[in-house]
């Protein structure tokens, strides 16, 4: 970056103005120059430059180490220290700044050139990191599932909005305060967090494991976690997401419930009762149906209604109205009334057949 | 079969679980909104005469594994 902006620090005025001159020749300008901490934070804050090169014992009111944190702390420009002085007390002191290199006096150009390029060098890798880290922030905060990271001991580590709102909590912080044990105050369930550690252990990942759970409140609401075992720093934690599948979990019961009452009406018919497809597929059958052909209620949705009924024979025809007709069943050498009536879709095209059979004597 | 009518005993209460009482018998339960609205047969029977008849629909989708409506008319929507 040879055009760079350098704002020079420097109590002694000859060294200043050499540097200066060192740095033009080598094609960097020179932003501004201060003789003191004060007025090096004033103008860095005024010119912006592209770097700092800041005289490590500044003999004014703040010393070169003081006036670079405040210049990293206030503008994020990059330090390069000029000193003469290496003792491990100033170092020490100097480090802490996260100074971005150091140039031991006397130095000769191409010294000057390589720590004012790799100090511009790591600065952008800097910048990109934290931009990343920002973005990774903002998916992470704003994401609609709950995101979280928790010990394997059952403490969280952090979490997002989403998953403290979830379980009813005003904040993250809320969520990882009060939730000290996530086996005994989360899970409604005993063992269900033994079994998704072990299942975790075992494969690294898991994914959609579902579990009733206890919001902040006691109330209680279905999730579906996936997970990966991590490590890092020589730990091991959990890092999850979850969704709230209550909702759901309320329209599978509701259906549920809805098709078991269907199936038990028409369990209770003694005729044999049948839905078949337009090709003959059986798509439900009554008990009776099953039983007259010696097979379980899911093994009959395995076979077509003619191929039960009366091999060979081709299967009666649906229309819009109903109608019945005397059958021959070959294979239970018994007689039926057969009643077929049409099966419509949502739209009232006919899709299949309701075939009940009555027993003739 | 009677049904329970619960209202909130705290009616300021934000929680998304808290305390419910039957009008009719004063029962307690500590539930939240959408259990209150599903509870299963033997949480939702009130002995309580003047309580609410369930319809036959609900009482026979109850024997089926359905749930009962509980909320009082006053706190619902």
């Amino acid at each position: 970056m040879p055009d760079a902006r350098i704002l020079i620090v420097e109590d002694e005025p000859v060294t200043r103005l050499e540097i200066a001159a060192r740095l033009k020749h080598l094609g960097y300008t020179v932003a501004e120059m201060a003789f003191g901490g004060e007025e090096a934070v004033h103008k860095a804050g005024r010119v912006k430059p592209d770097l700092v090169l800041m005289d490590i014992t500044l003999a004014s009111d703040l010393d070169g180490i003081e006036a670079a944190a405040a210049i990293r702390e206030r503008f994020a420009i990059p330090v390069v220290y000029l000193t003469a002085d290496s003792q491990p007390e100033t170092l020490e002191r100097a480090k802490i700044t996260g100074p971005f290199g150091y140039l031991v006096k006397p130095f000769d150009n191409p010294d000057l050139r390589s720590a004012i390029e790799i100090a511009l060098y790591k600065h952008q890798l800097d910048l990109q990191l934290q931009q990343s880290e920002d973005r990774y922030r903002t998916i992470f905060e704003n994401a609609m599932v709950g995101i979280y990271r928790s010990t394997l001991e059952g403490r969280f580590l952090s979490a997002n909005a989403a998953m403290a709102g979830m379980l009813g909590y005003d904040s993250p912080e809320q969520l990882i305060d009060g939730v000290r044990n996530i086996e005994q105050q989360m899970y409604a369930e005993e063992d269900r967090r033994t079994e998704f550690l072990d299942l975790l252990r075992a494969r690294g990942s898991i994914e959609h494991f579902e579990s009733r759970v206890f919001g902040r409140d006691g109330d209680v609401l279905w999730i579906t976690e996936s997970a990966r075992l991590m490590r890092s720093n020589g730990s091991w934690h959990i890092d999850g997401t979850v969704i709230d599948i209550s909702a759901r979990k309320e329209a599978e019961s509701a259906y549920k419930s809805t098709f078991e009452l269907l199936g038990r009406t028409i369990d209770a018919i003694p005729d044999l009762v049948a839905v078949a497809d337009l090709e003959g597929n059986v798509i439900l059958a009554n008990t009776a149906f099953a039983q007259a052909f010696g097979l379980a209620k899911d093994e009959v949705r395995a076979h077509r209604y003619q191929d039960l009924v009366h091999e060979g024979e081709p299967l009666s025809p649906v229309s819009e109205e109903s109608h019945e007709r005397k059958i021959w069943s070959s294979s239970l050498n018994v007689r039926f009334q057969e009643n077929v009536s049409p099966f419509k879709d949502l739209q009232g095209a006919i899709i299949g057949a309701v075939r009940v059979l009555r027993n003739i004597i | 079969m009677h049904k329970h009518q619960f209202i909130k005993q705290d009616c300021n209460c934000t929680k998304r679980a808290t305390i419910w009482v039957c009008k009719f018998c004063e029962t307690k339960e500590y539930r939240s909104l959408q259990e209150i609205k599903r509870l299963p047969p033997h949480q939702a029977e009130c002995r309580h005469q003047d309580a609410p008849q369930v319809s036959p629909d609900e009482r026979f989708k109850g024997l089926l594994g359905g749930t009962f409506d509980c909320l009082a008319s006053e706190e619902q929507g």
